[in-house]
């Protein structure tokens, strides 16, 4: 499997099949890291499941963990392409409709990820007050079952 | 007779909620602040785009009952907050009913130990913010329309402040949101880190996808001390170069901002008068010879950009602030930090200017949001455009855009808001009327048509050079029509999906994002039919 290391960006772009361990091996070799615990889980699994372990986005609001992906939507109709960039304004965030949806609506063929240079400074604002993973309301339940019928039709 | 307007039909249906059809209201929501409608203005089409009627509930639960109304009489709705949009994210008709929700500014809910605010959506920004430093507090939220728009207004066009490189984006401090669906239905979302978020997706969706009443957001301690800091560098390129350095080395300057040579001789100069008034200069000799210069945007252009410009205005300038509490030790707190970014920035040829261009740019730092009507009447025009793209792309991206632009009007820029993978570029520019052509004889006839000219020209080359077409300044009716450029066809089916699902009869901000019609202002935008 090739993975495009874009040093420069320190962005990695990865097929979803890939695991974690050996993204982090390749990275390893360029002196970078996604900075997790690397495992055999596919990148794209992992992505599906809310990237756990990886640190939240509220400990450095300057940074993103996914820059961009390629996903394939459930049913096999289309693929939706959001190129890598730091941040957009053009409409709902598109890559938070595909990470942490368990693959409900598309799944992740490529990824543009976030790496570290190994031993780099890392940002940490505290956020232990913070409730960051509410269970799912009714409400939203009913949201994410009217966008999956609306994506099928 | 029975009055058949919209608005006539809701003041019937919801008598208590407050709403007005009058004259002079339906003039002032009938536009936001996006340049192309002032050119309209000063052609004498004050009001091409006013409502049917404009309402202003004060409650969530008024604003459920009038969207319901719309819902079941069909009738499209815009939400709307201070005005202050540069994008037509705000174009009513005479069907639409406009809501304004800034009479709903209440805190529901201060968690000082959590630190965080639930607010509700018609706040606007500067009060805030003071409120929350008189507690010690601070949002970290500041655009330069703080004075001109509302937390609402921030979600929904994915705002940036100038201290996002500490902070974040607006997109970065929402932990939830309360949102009334295009059915009337009140709903909060919640951001999850590992699970589906519906924040991230109406953060950002314009008003189409439901209409934000409160936001509950992240606070931070109010700083306790500050450093600043000034650099100048040979060309643009070396700063943003060490603005990167800067990131990726894991230092977060709440303020980072690089200015090109030119922007930087403006930003030295300072933005106000020495009396503290803005500069308000009238049509005079100086505006016929900036009128005539401006015709010539490729060759002025060419002169100042490269080493020229340079040596002229003194190089890049950039102005980096750190920010935080004081820090217990040596090692810590913003001057630490800022020592730290020096021994990175000075092997990049950096030259300290000591501490004063970063303090004055600090005291000024709103000022530059206001001087857009002098140049207005002036008979010329100004705006601009904020694009993002990967650090490695950069380069491409200013320099397509830059030469883009700079065919059809006078460009400059700045680096405002930087991140660890790349960056925002924000052009500002300014034209003129082009020759006369067929159906635009007249001087803002000829003014649209170079700014148009200028605008489908740097969106193109945003997107070729691998760039996104909107950083913070959302997309509005005005970039919509290229939004398929960047998300191609699968993504604008997907955002048109998500629409269905929170608003199914498509009565939220109808033709925001996903146009409903041909547009004027993109004419080459359309190769094949828009459906629903």
């Amino acid at each position: 499997m090739s993975f495009e290391i874009d040093r420069e960006s320190l962005l990695v772009r990865v097929p979803g099949a890939a695991t974690l361990a050996s993204i982090e091996r390749a990275l390893e070799r360029a002196g970078l890291t996604l900075g997790i615990a690397a495992t055999d889980l596919a990148v794209g699994d992992w992505l599906a499941a809310g990237a756990p372990g990886a640190a939240s986005a509220f400990a450095d609001p300057a940074d993103h963990l996914v820059a961009g992906l390629t996903a394939t939507l459930t049913d096999g109709s289309a693929t939706v392409e959001v190129r890598p960039s730091p941040r957009r304004a053009v409409g709902p965030d598109l890559v938070a409709l595909f990470v942490g949806c368990h693959e409900r609506f598309a799944s992740i063929d490529h990824v543009w990820l976030r790496v570290h240079p190994r031993g780099a400074r890392r940002v940490a604002l505290p956020t232990e007050h913070l409730d960051l993973d509410p269970p799912v309301s009714p409400d939203e339940a009913a949201l994410l079952d009217a966008i999956a019928r609306e994506l099928a039709r | 007779m029975v009055d058949p307007s919209p608005l006539a039909e809701l003041a019937r249906a919801l008598p208590d909620v407050r709403s007005s059809g009058d004259a002079a209201d339906r003039v002032a929501y009938a536009r936001d602040l996006w340049p192309r409608h002032h050119l309209a203005v000063r052609a004498g089409n004050v009001a091409e785009h006013r409502p049917a009627g404009v309402v202003w509930p004060a409650s969530t639960e008024e604003v459920a009952r009038v969207v319901r109304w719309a819902h079941d009489t069909r009738t499209p709705v815009v939400p709307f907050g201070a005005g202050s949009g540069v994008c037509a994210g705000v174009l009513p008709n005479e069907r639409v009913i406009v809501l304004d929700l800034k009479r709903m500014t209440r805190w529901r809910e201060l968690d000082e130990r959590a630190r965080t605010l639930d607010v509700e959506a018609g706040h606007m920004g500067l009060p805030l913010e003071e409120d929350l430093n008189r507690r010690g507090l601070t949002l970290g939220h500041f655009p330069s329309s703080i004075l001109c728009s509302t937390v609402g207004g921030w979600i929904a066009a994915r705002s940036a402040g100038q201290c996002s490189g500490k902070y974040g984006k607006i997109e970065d401090m929402v932990l939830a949101l309360e949102c009334v669906t295009g059915t009337g239905r009140v709903v909060t979302l919640r951001h999850r880190t590992s699970g589906p978020n519906l924040v991230p997706l109406v953060v950002g969706s314009e008003g189409t996808l439901a209409v934000v009443t409160s936001a509950k957001l992240r606070l931070h301690p109010k700083p306790e001390a500050r450093a600043f800091a000034a650099f100048s560098f040979p060309t643009t390129e070396h700063g943003w170069e060490a603005m990167r350095a800067m990131f990726q080395a894991g230092l977060r300057p709440a303020v980072a901002r690089l200015y090109d040579p030119f922007d930087a001789m403006l930003a030295r100069r300072g933005a106000v008068k020495k009396d503290g008034a803005d500069s308000g200069g009238t049509p005079g000799l100086g505006a016929a010879a900036l009128r005539n210069l401006l015709r010539r945007p490729g060759a002025i252009n060419e002169l100042l950009e490269g080493s020229f410009g340079s040596a002229v205005f003194g190089g890049a300038l950039l102005v980096v602030i750190f920010e935080g509490e004081a820090g217990a030790a040596a090692t810590e707190g913003p001057h630490a930090d800022l020592a730290t970014a020096r021994r990175v920035l000075e092997p990049m040829k950096a030259r300290w200017l000591g501490e004063g261009p970063a303090q004055k740019w600090l005291l000024h730092r709103y000022s530059v949001s206001y001087r857009q009507a002098p140049v207005f009447a002036a008979g010329l025009f100004s705006d601009t455009m904020e694009v993002a793209a990967p650090w490695s792309k950069l380069g491409a991206l200013y320099d397509g855009v830059r030469r883009a632009l700079g065919a059809h009007v006078f460009v400059m820029a700045h680096m405002s808001h930087a991140y660890p993978d790349g960056c925002c570029i924000y052009f500002s520019f300014a034209g003129t009327a082009g020759p006369a052509e067929p159906g635009r004889e007249g001087w803002d006839a000829r003014c649209e048509a170079t700014y148009d000219r200028a605008w489908r020209a740097a969106l193109a080359a945003a997107v070729e050079a691998g760039g996104t077409l909107a950083h913070h300044h959302g997309a509005g009716r005005s970039k919509a029509p290229r939004l398929s450029s960047e998300l191609g066809d699968a993504g604008v089916a997907t955002v048109k999906a998500l629409m269905r699902a929170f608003d199914p009869r498509g009565i939220l901000n109808p033709g925001n994002l996903i146009p409903d019609a041909p547009t004027p202002y993109v004419d080459d935008a359309h190769p094949k039919p828009v459906t629903a």
